[in-house]
């Protein structure tokens, strides 16, 4: 790994903290170890023989939300997220992991996602039998967070697909249910490959997927194709899917949303995937007038502290970088929050249960 | 050397009252990188795999009662406090040479109130300057500061270390910004200077504690002027064919009473470097300047700027050049990496203040002086009617001497060259250890005076030991 | 008049020893005249032959090192030394409340570097303020310090004091425009304070020391920002409703970045003494005229004919007086307006003001009565002997705050005031974050006892509401002897700062001792 990510150790320690102020974690902590920078220079110590690789420096390599902010401050554009794995995946193999990693572990060997409840019967019951065809071509892989937290976003999904005249698109029910993000966060690789391989075995013969959750799509379109995986040629988050369709004039809005709404752009679809575009242009196309704007939008967004298995390291953390987020959205005068990700729904619905939070998809249904 | 504060339970016991588990820390792995700062001397020991000296302890403050309750803890213990920001000192300004308790402000980070009618900002001293920054943006207003860690510093930091950022010109150093602020000295004693836009009241407090490195109180809250917020900015960029040239050009337009809010004058060096990403083919001395603040000012201003470069014998580049460098005006600062990442080399930016009439002469020494040994690049930046600051780039050219004895011959070359020519050598990223000595120079008798007003006010030198050369 | 013995002959002897015999004198005249300034109750007791100081010897150091010779040989002798300008402070900052040496700089009154490329110039501290001004401007330059005593003070006594110019709002306080000097420390020792301002680090010192009023050591010599001789000047005045519709314009003025040379805005009843048609002398100047009887008296005339007799009972008491020509005024507030400086610059500033006045509801009165108070604008300052010779008392007062607390501080102070003496105020200096206001008043009693008194206790109620209200009690005349308790009271727990810095450079407290509630 020291190897692999010479030039980002060594360009992070020698750099005056550029980044400093878009680090979530750091922000929400004021700890100088949990930035990037500190961070990075831990490795380089160790790297260096100057530490030893011990359990609280193993810690800290969990202290990151995997948002990517930093990268936008970067002109050398490095990549903290990725380096941080690689530190957790020693971490693991030298069993100096938190114990929190060690307890999740445990359940996902018992349950296969974050949840605990079998996810694929619970799809089961959500839609109609006829929307479940082992061999279809076309496939909706619902996020685990969302058969959880928020299975309206995937009844809603097919209710868009039946008002737009789709219906070559089948919901997958199988198991593994989940991408196994949250493995590959917390520096699980053997579990999240093994993961990887049998999803892949269930649709990978598929011509398209499309998932509700972003961090499916980019495990899918990117890490598990770097794995060497032979996945769908492709793979869409569900903005992107509809928004043509939308655009096109297939979707017909019966009523508008009659709330101001406020946008959240979610780490893994945004910087990680770059969409920005097309739940903006959906949103458009039902509400009165532009969702409400973070005065951090797009690329430069602020993370909700949902990724980078912080929540299972450090559940505090996470939810306080989630409310630093809300607080711009109390000032607003939005009185809902659109997200097109179930993890941020999640975390933001957790922080504070009486704002409303809507992922996108509800929010067009609710316009037919 | 091992601290005599090591492991301490009772000390420990007693933080963790004050303070409660979770902000307290103790592990050498913590106090450790916050001893880390970004000074080319430490970074070269960072590379050498030496450590700097750690302190005991971290905590982290959330009101200013509790930075009360060290300061009596540490008087009881003598044990030193060190105040952190966010760590981004040029000039070893938070090596712990005598252990000590890190007092890192960064969760009082908070803007407390606006107003509206006065343009002053109450902000806790924890706050980032990028987050204070963009929260007066998003109300309607700026705080025209931008030093080169305006993304890695907290207020406090800037205070503290009397910070200038590139706007100077127009919105002067942190100092001309602080209206008031609450401290707390080493005595625990919180103490507050009034909140008015001038005084004749004695000796200005402000500027007493403004720049004293937390060696004489720990800030913890800090009143700033604010200024309208006009997103508009009007550039003009010019090339000159001598340096000379462009800054006689910069001088006039100050003489008019122009009042841009950021000049900057490149060498075909700096020029080079700097635009070597852009699509914009530049070369030759660029002189670029930047006029916000009200429109129809604004654009008068910028009208009459070029106007008088024209006349100065400058060949207009157009709006993009200073538009770029506004986008990329953190970038400079990235060239440290790379140049530290090389076995060997070593990169530092060296700061002369010099008066107009001798920043043709410092220039010329500063280059003659360093130009064979270093790769160099010039700018000239944050002039005022009565003179102008020349930031030297240097990187090492080839490897024929260790790092360290070539860093101590950068600064002594630079030191003469400029005191030569006609300037000084200017410690802008604070004093911290390793510009102690040369500051002390600087003020001469005065240092004398300042060490016995510390000795009175912290008798036990809790505050921040060693720095400033106290 | 009871004369106390002057310095022991071996002290003079050791003076002229250092300084030279022309340099020293122990006579009473200069003993006397080194032992007043311009604090009126020090005035009350001089003009009544009762002086209550007197420095035992005088004498006028011709460079630093004298002054650093003068310093340890006072420490040796444990007496006190008091620097002393042009001794026209008024608030008894340079009174010998100790005795001590009178260490007079008046003759360390060269110019001794003028850069033209660098606007900056070096001159030493005892050069008196038009000389200073006049020798610029005959190079072409000006300083841009304009105090109301700019011909009764010097360049070290500006910065002792931290002292404001009718320019300010331009060019800024003494402390913007000195970049750096020379000083001599109390334990003896020259230090040299760079005057490359602005880019510095470390704690300021320079800005330690002034202000500092002589308790902290000497400025010998001084290096000040200057600004080209304006080429363009422009003129205009407004008439607003009232004060807060005046002030309101004054700040959007600085907060839009347009920096009048001056802005001077009178409150009603200083505008109604400032007359449209008023004596012509006055125009301009009348809001601190301090001879409003005869004025009042003129008014009353015409507003309410029916009134002179009562009004002339009323003249005895200035304050009911004022009441009644407010009610009955209802004049408005005017505003004054120069702008200078490079005509390109100053005609655009002139005309934004214009627009953003007109917008603000202010009646355009034209340039004349910004023109008539620039041709008097020093006239005031002879108004004061003028009022102690009819045995009345003038003492002005100068506070100042942020803009949001500037009406409470104006309400506070005068409701704390009015019902004691007759007060004016107008409201000049003006920053992006706050301004100050000027009061002047004027009121009597039967003797100089019961006058200091009164005096006394008016200065009390007037500082109780400024620190009430959260306002400075000095902006520009210092604190000297008469505002000490309200420095500290102000300072609070600052003040152990303030002790540290005076204790750790000036153990045997030999710096003129006893100012600045130290």
């Amino acid at each position: 790994m020291f190897k692999k990510y010479f030039r980002e150790i060594e360009f992070c320690t020698y750099c005056p903290k550029m980044c400093k102020f878009s680090c979530p974690v750091g922000n929400a902590s004021g700890v100088e170890s949990y930035t990037p920078w500190g961070r990075m220079t831990l490795l380089h110590m160790v790297r260096e023989g100057i530490l030893d690789f011990n359990r609280e420096i193993a810690y800290t390599m969990y202290q990151c939300a995997g948002c990517l902010l930093c990268r936008e401050y970067c002109d050398h554009l490095i990549e903290v997220p990725p380096v941080m794995i690689a530190a957790r995946e020693m971490a693991v193999g030298e069993q100096k992991e938190p114990w929190e990693v060690v307890e999740f572990l445990k359940f996902w060997k018992q349950h296969h996602n974050p949840f605990g409840d079998n996810l694929g019967a619970r799809v089961r019951t959500l839609l109609p039998d006829n929307y479940f065809n082992k061999d279809a071509q076309v496939v909706y892989l619902p996020g685990a967070g969302h058969i959880y937290n928020n299975p309206s976003v995937i009844q809603d999904t097919f209710k868009l697909f039946e008002a737009m005249d789709v219906d070559y698109v089948a919901c997958y029910d199988g198991e593994p249910m989940d991408c196994g993000s949250v493995l590959r966060e917390l520096g699980l690789r053997k579990e999240y490959e093994a993961n990887a391989k049998k999803l892949v075995d269930k649709i990978g013969r598929c011509k398209v997927v499309i998932s509700g959750s972003p961090a499916a799509v980019y495990e899918l379109k990117v890490e598990f194709d770097q794995m060497g995986l032979k996945v769908p040629p492709k793979i869409f988050h569900i903005s992107e899917f509809l928004w043509p369709m939308v655009k096109a004039g297939k979707f017909d809005v019966r009523k508008q949303f009659p709330q101001r709404v406020m946008y959240h752009d979610a780490d893994y679809l945004g910087r990680y995937l770059g969409v920005y575009d097309e739940p903006r242009s959906m949103l458009g196309a039902v509400l009165r007038e532009a969702p409400v704007e973070f005065s951090r939008h797009r690329e430069k967004a602020d993370s909700c502290g949902v990724g980078g298995g912080l929540p299972i390291t450090n559940p505090d953390l996470a939810k306080a970088i989630a409310k630093a987020r809300l607080e711009e959205f109390y000032e607003s005068d939005a009185t809902a929050l659109a997200v097109a990700c179930p993890d941020a729904q999640r975390i933001f619905q957790s922080v504070d249960d009486n704002i409303e939070v809507l992922d996108v998809i509800n929010i067009l249904a609710r316009c037919i | 050397m091992t601290s005599r504060f090591k492991g301490n339970v009772e000390l420990f016991h007693r933080l963790k009252e004050i303070f409660g588990a979770n902000r307290v820390r103790h592990t050498s792995v913590e106090t450790l990188l916050y001893a880390q700062d970004i000074s080319p001397k430490s970074l070269i020991e960072r590379r050498a795999g030496k450590t700097p000296p750690a302190a005991d302890f971290i905590v982290r403050p959330v009101a200013v009662e509790e930075v009360s309750r060290l300061m009596r803890v540490a008087d009881r213990w003598r044990i030193p406090i060190l105040p952190y920001g966010a760590g981004t000192s040029r000039r070893g300004s938070v090596a712990a040479i005598e252990g000590g308790i890190v007092c890192d402000m960064k969760l009082m980070n908070r803007v407390l109130s606006v107003d509206d009618e006065s343009l002053i900002v109450s902000a806790q001293a924890g706050i980032l300057g990028e987050h204070l920054e963009h929260e007066l943006n998003r109300k309607g207003f700026t705080l025209g500061h931008f030093p080169w860690n305006f993304q890695a510093s907290t207020l406090g930091g800037w205070v503290a270390t009397r910070s200038a950022g590139e706007a100077f010109t127009k919105y002067g150093g942190i100092e001309n910004m602080v209206v008031s602020m609450q401290a707390v000295l080493p005595d625990g004693s919180i103490v507050k200077t009034r909140t008015a836009p001038r005084s004749a009241t004695g000796p200005d407090f402000n500027r007493l504690l403004v720049g004293s490195e937390g060696a004489i109180a720990i800030m913890t809250r800090i009143k700033l002027r604010i200024h309208i917020f006009y997103p508009r900015q009007f550039h003009v960029a010019f090339r000159f064919k001598k340096f000379a040239d462009g800054a006689e050009a910069v001088r006039k337009i100050l003489h008019k009473g122009l009042r841009p809010a950021t000049v900057h004058l490149f060498d075909k060096e700096e020029t080079a470097k700097f635009f070597a990403d852009s699509k914009l083919r530049l070369s030759g001395n660029l002189l670029m300047a930047v006029f916000d603040g009200k429109k129809s000012r604004a654009e008068m201003e910028s009208e009459v700027a070029a106007r008088i470069f024209q006349e100065s014998g400058g060949e207009s580049r157009g709006e993009q050049p200073s538009q770029y460098r506004m986008q990329h005006r953190f970038s400079r600062v990235f060239r440290n990496s790379p140049a530290f990442s090389q076995p060997g080399g070593i990169h530092d930016a060296i700061e002369v203040g010099a008066p107009w009439s001798c920043v043709n002469a410092v220039y010329a020494k500063m280059v003659k002086a360093l130009g064979k040994r270093f790769e160099l690049s010039t700018f000239l930046n944050r002039p005022t009617p009565h003179g102008a600051v020349l930031t030297f780039t240097a990187s090492t050219k080839a490897v024929k001497e260790s790092d360290e004895q070539l860093l101590l011959k950068l600064w002594q070359r630079a030191g003469k060259a400029a005191a030569a020519g006609g300037g000084a050598l200017l410690h802008t990223s604070g004093v911290g250890l390793q510009s102690a000595e040369a500051f002390a120079q600087d003020l001469g008798p005065t240092h004398g005076w300042l060490k016995d007003f510390k000795a009175q006010i912290d008798p036990k030198r809790i505050l921040n030991p060693g720095k400033l050369g106290l | 008049m009871k004369i106390p013995a002057p310095a022991a002959p071996e002290t003079i002897q050791e003076l002229i020893g250092i300084v030279g015999e022309d340099n020293v004198s122990a006579s009473m005249v200069n003993r006397l005249m080194n032992s007043r300034d311009m604090f009126p109750v020090s005035l009350m007791h001089h003009a009544e032959g009762r002086p209550k100081y007197f420095a035992d010897v005088v004498v006028w150091p011709e460079n630093a090192e004298q002054i650093s010779q003068i310093i340890k040989l006072a420490r040796k002798l444990r007496i006190p030394v008091i620097p002393f300008g042009a001794g026209s402070g008024v608030c008894g900052g340079a009174l010998p409340i100790h005795g001590g040496i009178s260490l007079d700089l008046k003759k360390m009154n060269r110019i001794l570097d003028v850069s033209a490329d660098d606007l900056t110039v070096t001159a030493q501290a005892g050069i008196m303020g038009q000389t200073f001004e006049m020798e610029l401007n005959r190079r072409g330059y000006t300083l841009g310090h304009f105090p109301s005593s700019i011909y009764c003070s010097t360049l070290g006594g500006w910065a002792a004091a931290r002292s404001a110019g009718q320019l300010s709002s331009k060019y800024g306080k003494i402390e913007d425009i000195v970049m750096g000097f020379e000083f001599v420390q109390p334990d003896g020792r020259i230090t040299q304070i760079s005057p490359v301002s602005g880019y510095d680090s470390g704690p300021d010192w320079k800005q330690v020391l002034i202000g500092s009023e002589g308790t902290l050591g000497v400025i010998t010599k001084l290096t000040c920002r200057m600004h080209p001789f304006p080429e363009s000047r422009k003129y205009v005045a407004f008439k607003f409703p009232d004060a807060p519709a005046g002030t309101q314009a004054m700040r959007l003025i600085m907060q839009n970045g347009l920096r009048p040379a001056a802005m001077r805005l009178y409150d009603e009843l200083d505008t109604m003494l400032v007359g449209s048609k008023g004596a012509e002398e006055s125009a301009g100047v009348g809001l601190t005229d301090f001879i409003p009887l005869t004025q009042i008296e003129t008014r009353l005339r015409t507003l309410a004919p029916g009134f002179i007799n009562k009004a002339q009972r009323f003249v005895a008491r200035w304050s009911e007086a004022a009441n009644l020509l407010e009610r009955l005024g209802k004049e408005g507030c005017l505003l004054i307006l120069m702008f200078e400086g490079d005509e390109e610059i100053a005609d655009y500033e002139y005309e934004a003001a214009v627009r953003l006045c007109e917008k603000l509801g202010g009646r355009n009165c034209g340039p004349d009565p910004a023109l008539k108070w620039f041709k008097n604008r020093y006239h005031v300052s002879y108004k004061m002997s003028k009022v102690f010779y009819n045995g009345a008392f003038v003492d002005t007062i100068e506070v100042a705050s942020t803009w949001k607390k500037l009406m409470p501080l104006y309400n506070e102070v005068r409701e704390a005031i009015r019902p004691r003496a007759f007060l004016m105020a107008h409201f000049s200096h003006a920053y992006e974050d706050g301004c100050s206001i000027y009061f002047t008043f004027v009121s009597s009693a039967k003797d100089s006892v019961e006058a200091e008194k009164a005096h006394r206790k008016i200065w009390r109620l007037a500082m109780e509401a400024t620190l009430r209200v959260g306002g400075t009690v000095s902006h520009h005349h210092g604190i000297g002897l008469s505002k000490a308790d309200y420095m500290v009271e102000q300072h609070g727990d600052l003040m152990s700062i303030f002790r540290a810095v005076k204790d750790s450079g000036d153990p045997d407290n030999v710096m003129n001792p006893g100012k600045l509630g130290l």
